[in-house]
């Protein structure tokens, strides 16, 4: 394939301005798919992204486009993820394109993670298209989002498409310009293979398979191939494009998407952003940009019913086929039996994993708190890192211990400052800069503490700014705090699961609300249950479940005795689903309500 | 082989608003109908058996079984009499509620081989029994007891505590007017909330104004004090008799002794297995009238099951569970198998053990379903 007929772009959209409409209309368009094949966000192929309106998964699709000209082109759309977990993904799947489609709402404007997005897609140099969608609705804005964008990207404002993906308004003007101002792909066939890995599915019968871009050289059948990251070599089986389904080709030559299979036992070998080369020729240099990814917020994760042990450890296996950026090992605890401790990418990765789980695999789990990671100094001068609060050595090992600080943007209507400050000090930011994106709305940076935004921060910033505030943030480093570890004790047994790392400023609000808690959730049983949250061995807060009084049936029923012992057949069934801690028995809600405790 | 009978017999008067028995109101038509059926059942029941069973206790409840004409119960034990074989000494018991008891009828019915009665008395307060709905007042049960007392040597009184509006003083009155009586047997039951009755939707509604969890709990403790000091010994959770008194029918229940019950909804235990008849009482005519299948369920219970109900049952008695015969019987070593749990009832003081008993403590006697729950596998 001739590369000046090729176009790879992207579309970078804030969530709901449309970007999954758009790519419909390109398809639609296009006549890449039979009608019968066509339905609504039909990239988006996860029940779970269709239900929550995001992409979780990157998709690329290739369509083939004769423009005014006459010429025929390969369009490749590589749809990103859409969430601030996904940042390095999103950056690799720009990475293997030439331009990209930035999509904004007309009544909503440009948001924060928007922003990030693009400066991404110029930090790869890509040839940006401005497109206001949703130019139908009554609430649109057209004439400032114009000038935002034309702020934003110093464009005159012809350069800016009016669009509704949703009325077809504008769609092949768009397609148009992609094959005018975005350029064809660079490298060349005669270059040593270069092939970058944007992303990678599984299939149980050949294994994983990467997507990639062929940034130099090209790639057919037999070749003998090598990863760079970790130096593994493979004999491809077949190479392909991607059209929903894999389609097979000859070959894939320089400036094209598509797939290789080569009998890749396992994700974890087809890392985003590695690079593929040839074995017998290889590159001397990797594509840049390559990182190992890393997880930012940990949780234990166990079987509800701790008999499903063996069952959860294979259908995680299973999930982690398809899921490289999911790490997970082995751990026990006290109250909640044998689990593992797993790493994400964020709360909203947890948060899918966990459902995915649940839906796909019939597995109902307990997850611990999620914590970050903490970096921790010991007297001796060893660093441990630790992902696991009750594996935090005690007070007296320890020198120090420092938590990852990340870099926080917030994009809101200036008249909200106020109230961002304020949710940002309460949670130990530090303020930065504030820039003015147009005339009414503000672009704010801070430094936070990490593990103050995994929880409800979003959900706080949201509802503080009327759901105007759009949040965007990136690793920056660790940074020393007071931190202490808060343990549960449940009638003296500390437990375990229940432990976290916090700002010693927030320990006693934290482990008082979670008493509390505790309290309302942990049934009254034959005895008292004291319900202690302690600093090292100092009791902070502490709330008493009082014993039960009362609990007799005192008619039996005559001679329907089966009616009696189903009820406690049924009783008990109900209490396998609890925890035992010491004598104490605790439903599984007490471990999940948590998350919701007020920090 | 020894036997328990029960009869089902599901009319009343007029039906309690906290009640989820089988019971309508009393539709005479159907009632001569539904006798017809039991005696039916009796029959075919007993004419199916190879061998020659033994009635130790003959059981009459309900509903109000006094609701019956005396000739209609007489005719039905008759049966049962030339069905089974019936020693002398057999405790035969009649349920039966105040105002249903003329004394013609009370003379008629203990002359055809009743000699046990137990009165559904509830309370002696006329504003209780108007919010438990009975169709009776406390004058009648005085009047009725009178009448009972000329006739039977061997009488239980029945008593709800834990009544809308009640407070420890109005059930004390309760207790001692009881008392005042002399029965040889009294039930005190805690008044319960059941799923689909008038009561429970009062209830849902935050309407029905029960005493809270710490009244009913001092009520109960005040029945076993009261009780026991005047010389009743509490043979099972709610249930307390002169010596010698204890209801043999409803013991069998509780040893797990095999029992049959005829009539609609009735149970039965029987060689290994429970079924109960079908509740419906035009369908259970109906059914019998086509000469079909009158049971609903049955099943044959499995030996968890058996351990389940064995140590259910066994803690309702105060006498408690033999550890030795669900050992040997069962094949079931509670104090193995639970070792933690049993350890740490007794330590605590919930449970007693002696010889190879174990059983309810006081402490233990007012949380007894949380203990029953930590100890069946």
């Amino acid at each position: 394939m001739d590369q000046r007929y090729i176009r790879n772009f992207s579309i970078i959209a804030h969530i709901d301005h449309g970007k999954s409409t758009l790519a419909d209309r390109f398809l639609e368009f296009t006549h890449t798919l039979p009608p019968r094949e066509m339905r609504e966000q039909v990239l988006d192929n996860m029940d779970l992204e269709r239900e929550r309106g995001i992409t979780i998964k990157a998709h690329a699709i290739r369509m083939d486009y004769k423009n005014e000209e006459g010429n025929e082109y390969i369009l490749n759309l590589i749809d990103t993820p859409g969430h601030v977990d996904f940042t390095y993904e999103v950056s690799r799947s720009l990475a293997a394109c030439e331009g990209a489609l930035l999509v904004v709402d007309a009544s909503q404007g440009v948001e924060a993670q928007t922003i990030s997005n693009l400066f991404l897609a110029l930090e790869n140099n890509l040839a940006i298209i401005p497109i206001i969608n949703k130019i139908d609705l009554p609430g649109a804005q057209i004439d400032l989002v114009k000038n935002q964008l034309k702020e934003l990207l110093g464009v005159e404002e012809q350069e800016i498409i009016l669009a509704s993906a949703k009325q077809g308004i504008g769609i092949e003007k768009i397609l148009e310009r992609i094959i005018q101002k975005i350029p064809p792909p660079s490298g060349a066939d005669t270059n040593p293979l270069k092939g970058l890995i944007f992303d990678s599915v599984f299939d149980q019968y050949r294994g994983a398979i990467p997507y990639i871009k062929i940034k130099d050289g090209s790639l057919k059948k037999g070749d003998r191939i090598k990863f760079f990251s970790n130096q593994k070599e493979y004999d491809v089986d077949e190479v392909g494009y991607l059209r929903l389904k894999l389609v097979p080709t000859e070959s894939l030559s320089v400036g094209e998407v598509g797939y290789v299979i080569a009998n890749v036992k396992n994700v974890t070998d087809t890392k985003v952003g590695d690079t593929i080369t040839s074995a017998n020729n290889p590159a001397t240099e990797p594509l840049p940009g390559f990182k190992d990814i890393k997880s930012m917020v940990f949780s234990g994760f166990y079987p509800a019913d701790s008999e499903n042990y063996a069952e959860l450890r294979d259908a995680m296996d299973k999930l982690k086929m398809n899921d490289a950026s999911l790490t997970f090992e082995p751990e026990s605890s006290n109250a909640l039996g044998f689990g593992f401790r797993c790493g994400f990418l964020g709360l909203l990765h947890l948060e899918i994993v966990q459902e995915r789980l649940r839906r796909e695999y019939g597995q109902p789990i307990i997850a611990t708190v999620p914590n970050v990671e903490y970096r921790v100094t010991l007297k001796d001068g060893k660093i441990v890192y630790i992902e696991n609060p009750a594996l935090l050595p005690p007070t007296d090992k320890v020198e120090k211990i420092e938590e990852p600080f990340v870099l926080v943007q917030i994009i809101s209507p200036s008249e909200y400052i106020g109230n961002i400050m304020k949710l940002v000090m309460e949670r130990r930011g530090v303020y930065k800069t504030t820039e003015y994106v147009d005339k009414t709305r503000v672009s704010l940076h801070f430094d936070l503490p990490l593990s103050e935004i995994i929880f409800d921060f979003y959900d706080k910033l949201k509802s503080i700014t009327r759901g105007y505030a759009s949040l965007d943030y990136e690793l920056e480093d660790f940074r020393e705090s007071d931190l202490v570890k808060l343990s549960i004790l449940i009638n003296g047994d500390p437990v375990d699961a229940l432990s976290a790392i916090v700002h010693r400023g927030k320990a006693y609000f934290w482990g008082r609300n979670l008493c509390q808690k505790l309290r309302e959730l942990i049934p009254r049983q034959l005895f008292e249950v004291a319900i202690q949250a302690a600093i090292g061995s100092k009791v902070i807060s502490r709330e008493t479940v009082s014993p039960l009084r009362k609990n007799v049936t005192a008619k039996c029923y005559g001679g329907d005795i089966t009616r009696k012992r189903k009820l406690l057949e049924r009783q008990k069934e109900g209490k396998k689903r609890m925890k035992q801690i010491g004598s104490v028995e605790i439903p599984q809600e007490a471990f999940l309500a948590i998350l919701q405790v007020e920090r | 082989m020894a036997l328990g009978i029960y009869i089902h017999i599901p009319f009343c008067l007029s039906k309690c608003p906290y009640c989820d028995f089988n019971s309508i109101v009393l539709d005479s038509g159907l009632a001569e109908e539904y006798v017809k059926s039991l005696l039916k059942e009796i029959q075919t029941f007993s004419e199916s058996q190879a061998v020659s069973m033994v009635a130790k206790t003959i059981y009459f409840g309900g509903g109000t079984p006094s609701i019956l004409k005396a000739s209609q119960l007489s005719e039905i034990l008759e049966t049962v009499f030339s069905s089974f074989e019936v020693k002398s000494d057999a405790e035969i018991s009649l349920e039966a509620n105040p105002g249903t008891l003329a004394k013609e009828k009370v003379k008629k019915l203990r002359k055809s081989g009743f000699n046990r009665v137990s009165l559904g008395v509830q309370s002696f307060g006329d504003k209780e029994l108007k919010i438990l709905g009975r169709a009776h007042n406390s004058k009648q049960v005085i009047k009725s007891y009178k009448i009972l007392r000329k006739y039977f040597n061997n009488l239980s009184l029945d008593l709800i505590f834990g009544i809308p509006g009640q407070s420890l003083k109005t059930w004390s009155e309760n207790l001692n007017m009881a008392l005042k009586l002399r029965p040889e047997h009294l039930s005190v039951y805690s008044l319960t909330i059941e799923e689909g009755t008038p009561f429970y939707y009062l209830w849902k509604q935050g309407k029905l104004g029960l005493p809270d969890e710490e009244g009913v709990r001092k009520m109960y403790l005040e029945g076993i004090n009261l009780l026991k000091a005047q010389g009743y010994r509490q043979y099972e959770l709610s249930n307390f008799a002169c010596k010698g008194f204890e209801c043999q029918h409803n013991l069998r229940y509780w040893q797990g002794k095999e029992y049959i019950g005829f009539g609609a909804g009735a149970h039965s235990y029987f060689q290994g297995v429970r079924w109960g008849n079908i509740r419906g009482i035009k369908e259970y005519v109906e059914l019998s009238e086509k000469n079909s299948l009158l049971i609903d369920f049955r099943e044959r219970l499995t030996q968890s099951q058996k351990i389940n109900e064995f140590i259910l049952l066994g803690l309702r008695m105060t006498e408690g569970i033999d550890l030795k015969k669900l050992k040997e019987d069962l094949n079931f070593d509670l104090e193995k198998f639970k070792k933690e749990e049993v350890g740490e009832l007794i330590k605590k003081k919930f449970l007693k053990k002696e010889k190879e008993r174990l059983r309810l403590s006081r402490k233990g006697i007012l949380v007894s379903d949380s203990i029953i729950q930590k100890l069946v596998p």
